[in-house]
């Protein structure tokens, strides 16, 4: 109960800040979006409270890090609600709400698919919450450093397991070094105000996050396209995608929060695309973008395509130059390889070297123990898009997004020598997570597109 | 003026009955291509085994359940890197039956387990290849380019599957028989290969639901009506769209018509996914609910590495001096490590030599080691020394000797041994 609670306290501050944040959706205010944002919003917020308070009160205890969140939850109040008197004036203004859903079929489908997803959801937590942390990555990367902040009530320092060679032994403790310490912070922050440490527990905080991104996928798609019904099949698509599914069952990786930020950010840019720059949007894109590069050392490549589509969605025209970027870079490194090239990522040297990774690469995408038919509808989407075209702001960034990713996964696939992550399943699912996300965004607004491309003006799609 | 809506209502209906005809053709024509170029490209960098083996020896290694002798294994081997995929359909079942640990799919081992090839040599007789498998480690392991020969193709090959150290022949194999399997390689015909991949991509082999801590057979049971529903619910797409083709004047029924058999095939899907959900929550729930560790849990490795981080616990309590773990496996120093904190656990990966160049041993006086049997680096209780990898000779002295471990604390030599 203690973790319900924490789950709670976690939640319910940052409902202010996003309901200021919010009111002004293109669409309607989305009460289902607002919730999903001010869970993600809230995360990082407690997140960042952990070493905020470590700093001002010397130590880490439920009243320290409740006090600091709240405070830090009450400032983005703050703020949004300055922000929004502000900016408010000579904006375009929307509808209040977003427009009631008055077709019984409608209603229906939204029912359905929502006890489908709460079933999911009420299983996923049972079944992330009665075992222990048994995710590989959970224990040794992300849960490790959090084990000893929590026990020790203070965010004692940390240096690789390489130090204990060094003279003399550095005063800390040993742990990988090679991530960012935001997911730490949160099972931290967490933990503690769940009543201590608990691993079992870290589980709600998977299933949140889960329910948190469907909540908000129905909101967007929602507002977006104005259809209930594609709405919740986003919602059911994202939710349902086996992989994702598998790392909340198995709580401790990182790589679905990174997922579920990139895919917000992906929301977020089709929310405002005819409007970029609202300042709502460029704050909730700069949390998306800080946390895909804060949660994980590859998360950088993530934040880079919520950059790229923050340009795109602002000036559509810069898609040429990123398609023209991207296969300038790809042919850099195909004429490049046997050889070596210095790359921005993890600022090396990166050896290049050529390994077909076609057919274990193709089983992957194309299994359905992972993925379910997503490539295939993926693949139906881009040809529709191919022959109908009907894109718009929204769908021109979310393009860039998918293509950027695609292209630079399956580059370092076959040229970065980490071929070996494809052969090796896991890790090559763990890679796709965000894309895989962001494919469903993406599919299900591109169908929906091709078939109402007459019915929506422009500025109301995005 | 008025005319314009209404002409553009028409056209874009008929956009919307062009859609709804030509995206499940799309859909078809994809699949059949991909599916074309997959076979293709698959065949010719794979070969694979003509036929499935069996086991011709009861696998019985202790605290570890029995694989059965009609169990099959199939062999794949990349022609160009010599990576070997050893496919044994419901291993990690049955591996997972005594550990608390998990495996991503049915290829991979729980810690201290290896698998090693074995080819029967026509002059030396059997000769072993032990590969070793780690914890959540890759499930392709690499066999170097061991079939890369017509005579090796045409040799006798088996595996086996046991805790590492034990797989060699001629080693300890008391607790564990040999099993012993023949298979020929040869090219799959096209057909084949097409089947063969139709079959794993319908298969629904999630991870979860079966290859977590199955307790008996039953978390493995294929979902009896799964894969020829699914089938039928994609087959149902054309006839879906041709019908719904004929109601062209109602654009919205022809939608309903072109996307309903994708959702409901992923919906169906999906009832599979969450059905091996749900029977996974039940062995889960056995396992692990309120606490309790079960029998068999307990015999798991992962059990047997938090009995010792408690025992390593209770002797160093109040140390804030390192404590040092040497394991020959990743996972027993990974999992130790997580159990033994928040003591200032460090993993030695590299052997003696990560922690002893450019240093006297009295820099670590007071650290504590735990060294597990089975590494490079040692305890020798003789001259109480640790010795491995680096001429080095840290003294320590004993705090807990176990069969296949030990708690040494390290000490500053005696004059006595510096002179020696």
């Amino acid at each position: 109960m203690r973790a319900l609670f924490s789950l709670a306290l976690l939640w319910l501050p940052a409902v202010p800040a996003a309901v200021l944040l919010l009111r002004r959706l293109p669409g309607g205010r989305s009460y289902t979006f607002i919730a999903g944002s001010a869970f993600l919003v809230g995360a990082l917020l407690a997140a960042a409270s952990v070493p905020l308070a470590d700093a001002l009160f010397g130590t880490l205890d439920a009243v320290a890090l409740g006090g600091t969140y709240l405070g830090l939850a009450a400032a983005a109040a703050l703020a949004a609600g300055f922000a929004e008197g502000v900016t408010a004036r000579g904006q375009h203004q929307g509808p209040r709400r977003v427009e009631r859903i008055s077709s019984p079929a409608a209603i229906a489908v939204i029912a359905a698919t929502a006890a489908w997803l709460f079933s999911r959801i009420w299983v996923l937590m049972q079944e992330a919450t009665v075992k222990p942390l048994l995710a590989w990555d959970g224990w040794e990367l992300w849960a490790a450093k959090a084990k000893v902040w929590v026990m020790k009530s203070e965010l004692v320092a940390f240096y690789p397991p390489t130090a204990i060679g060094r003279i003399p032994i550095p005063e800390g403790f040993f742990a990988s070094t090679k991530h960012p310490d935001m997911l730490p912070w949160l099972i931290t922050w967490f933990s503690i105000l769940g009543g201590g440490w608990d691993e079992r527990a870290i589980g709600y905080l998977y299933v949140a996050l889960l329910a948190a991104v469907c909540l908000s996928v129905f909101g967007t798609v929602r507002m977006v396209t104005r259809n209930p019904v594609a709405a919740s099949l986003a919602a059911v698509g994202l939710g349902t995608i086996p992989y994702l599914n598998a790392q909340v069952a198995l709580p401790g990786y990182a790589d679905i929060w990174v997922a579920a930020y990139f895919v917000y950010g992906a929301m977020i840019l089709c929310l405002f695309s005819r409007r970029p720059w609202d300042h709502a949007a460029l704050v909730l894109l700069a949390l998306a973008t800080v946390a895909c590069a804060t949660l994980k050392s590859t998360g950088l490549i993530w934040a880079g395509m919520l950059v790229a589509g923050l340009l795109v969605a602002a000036r559509p025209g810069v898609r040429w130059i990123a398609y023209g970027g991207l296969a300038a870079a790809v042919l850099v490194i195909v004429l490049s390889a046997p050889g070596e090239i210095w790359l921005p990522l993890k600022m090396r040297q990166w050896t290049l070297d050529f390994t077909n990774v076609t057919d274990p690469l193709f089983r992957v995408l194309l299994s359905f123990r992972d993925w379910n038919i997503l490539c295939w509808v993926a693949i139906v989407a881009a040809l529709a898009r191919a022959m109908l075209p009907a894109a718009c702001r929204a769908l021109h960034a979310l393009d860039v997004m998918l293509v950027g990713s695609l292209t630079i996964l399956v580059t370092g696939f076959y040229y970065s020598g980490l071929s070996f992550w494809v052969t090796e399943f896991t890790g090559v699912n763990r890679g796709l997570l965000p894309l895989a996300s962001l494919a469903v965004l993406w599919t299900v607004l591109s169908l929906e597109r091709v078939f109402r491309s007459s019915e929506l003006p422009d500025e109301q799609y995005g | 003026m008025s005319a314009g809506p209404e002409n553009n209502s028409s056209s874009d209906a008929q956009g919307r009955s062009r859609a709804a005809l030509v995206l499940p053709l799309l859909f078809w024509a994809a699949s059949a291509t991909v599916l074309l170029c997959v076979v293709i490209a698959g065949r010719a960098g794979t070969f694979e085994a003509g036929e499935e083996c069996r086991l011709t020896e009861a696998f019985t290694p202790s605290g570890f359940g029995a694989l059965d002798t009609n169990d099959h294994f199939r062999l794949r081997v990349d022609r160009e890197t010599g990576r070997g995929l050893l496919v044994l359909p419901g291993l990690a079942d049955k591996l997972n039956r005594c550990s608390s640990l998990l495996a991503f799919d049915s290829l991979e081992l729980p810690a201290g387990y290896e698998v090693s090839i074995f080819r029967r040599d026509p002059v030396e007789g059997l000769r072993a290849t032990p590969v070793q498998g780690a914890w959540l480690m890759p499930t392709v392991y690499d066999l170097g380019r061991l079939f890369d020969t017509p005579a090796a193709r045409a040799t006798e090959w088996g595996l086996s599957i046991a805790p590492i150290h034990q797989s060699v022949p001629g080693s300890d194999r008391s607790s564990h028989e040999l099993s012993f399997g023949s298979i020929q390689l040869a090219e799959p015909s096209y057909s084949a290969a097409a089947s063969a991949l139709l079959t794993e991509w319908t298969a629904f082999r999630p991870w979860s639901g079966r290859s977590i801590n199955v307790l008996d057979g039953t978390g493995g049971a294929e979902f009896p009506w799964g894969r020829p529903v699914f089938i039928l619910g994609v087959s149902l797409l054309p006839a879906l769209v041709l019908g719904g083709a004929m109601l062209r004047r109602q654009p919205r029924l022809l939608v309903i018509g072109m996307v309903l058999p994708i959702v409901l095939s992923w919906l169906l899907a999906d009832a599979i996914w969450h059905r091996n959900l749900t029977m996974q929550l039940e062995e889960s729930s056995l396992l692990y609910d309120e606490g309790e560790v079960e029998p068999v849990l307990a015999h798991g490795s992962d059990e047997r590495l938090a009995s010792i981080a408690r025992s390593v616990r209770d002797a160093v309590a109040g140390t804030d001096r390192p404590v040092l773990i040497v394991a020959p496996t990743a996972f027993q120093r990974a999992r130790l490590y997580y159990h033994l904190l928040p003591l200032r656990a460090v993993q030695i990966r590299y052997g003696l030599s990560q922690v002893s160049y450019g240093r006297s041993p009295e820099d670590l006086e007071g650290a504590y080691v735990v060294v597990f049997r089975g590494g490079d680096v040692r305890y020798e209780p003789r001259q109480a020394h640790l010795t491995g990898g680096t001429p080095l000779k840290i003294t320590v002295e004993p705090v807990i000797r176990r069969e296949d471990w030990v708690l040494l604390r390290i000490r500053a030599p005696s004059d006595r041994e510096r002179g020696s």
